[in-house]
């Protein structure tokens, strides 16, 4: 997770993909700069359609409206998402932008 | 205090543009502090996206609020929109009405470009080093498409701090540590 003072930010992908639930954790930073990457690793970890799908934000440092963009594509390749642990101010975002039916969280 | 600091046109500028601006602050509460972050990074965000210029990014704080600006030379004026929930852009300026006090945009006048900035108050229960700053009022602009609700000096109230123990969360996906480019 170092982050390299004058580049990208830092993000990785973790996932129990033989879960149900399927569980991906996402971590570090997700702004602009890294985007591609996290989209491009969160398609990995969404292969083969699963049904429902958890993304667990404990350890998810910083996410703005960039990042929001890749979690919707990402809800478009699953029937069910749902967020874990998703700090205060994430729940604000997804509530000011009325995104609480298609980024719900846990229970 | 008030420091600045002009970064190039790279996507990359949006996180150095945020830690800078989280140093420059120094201590704040948790809930500042995440707020300021994202609105920061969706102004440098914007900028990046649609400016062709470096942006100068400005932060000033004193014991009641935090103001930050981020000026850059592109002459499209920001809109804030209310995208569907299908649609995948379109968010940062809603995010920042939502997160910050006031907000607006200040036109330049004979030359192109724009600031775009937001004030959020800090809420009086922060343990905040007392120092004297000069506020001066006289410096800063007072017109400009005002997007903001709240009153100066208002506090909102804030939601209750977050909880991050992360260590003592939820089920681990150490069983496969694997990052999922790699089994993709």
């Amino acid at each position: 997770m170092a982050e390299l003072e004058e580049g990208a930010s830092d993000a990785s992908i973790e996932c129990a993909d033989d879960s149900d639930p399927r569980l991906i954790r996402i971590r570090g930073e997700v702004d602009m700069s890294n985007v591609v990457t996290v989209e491009s690793d969160l398609t990995g970890a969404l292969a083969g359609r699963p049904p429902r799908v958890v993304f667990d934000l404990s350890e998810l440092q910083f996410i703005d409206s960039s990042g929001i963009a890749v979690l919707l594509r990402a809800a478009e390749k699953t029937d069910s998402l749902r967020l874990r642990n998703p700090s205060s101010v994430v729940q604000r975002i997804i509530e000011a932008t009325g995104l609480t039916d298609v980024l719900p969280t846990e229970p | 205090m008030i420091v600045e600091r002009t970064f190039p046109h790279a996507v990359e500028s949006v996180g150095r543009a945020r830690r800078y601006a989280l140093d420059a602050l120094g201590e704040l509460p948790s809930e500042v502090v995440d707020s300021v972050a994202v609105m920061v990074s969706e102004l440098a965000t914007n900028s990046v996206r649609h400016a062709a210029s470096p942006f100068t990014l400005s932060v000033d704080r004193d014991d009641a609020r935090v103001r930050i600006a981020v000026a850059d030379d592109g002459d499209r004026l920001p809109s804030l929109r209310t995208p569907d929930p299908r649609e995948h852009s379109g968010r940062g300026l809603q995010i920042v009405r939502a997160l910050a006090d006031e907000w607006g945009v200040i036109e330049n006048v004979g030359r192109p470009g724009k600031t775009v900035w937001f004030v959020v108050s800090i809420a009086p229960i922060a343990p905040i080093a007392r120092r004297s700053t000069n506020t001066t009022e006289a410096s800063r602009p007072v017109h400009g498409a005002s997007g903001g609700h709240a009153p100066s000096g208002s506090v909102r109230p804030r939601s209750t701090p977050r909880q991050r123990d992360a260590q003592e969360r939820g089920p681990s996906c150490r069983a496969r540590l694997l990052k999922a480019r790699h089994f993709g």
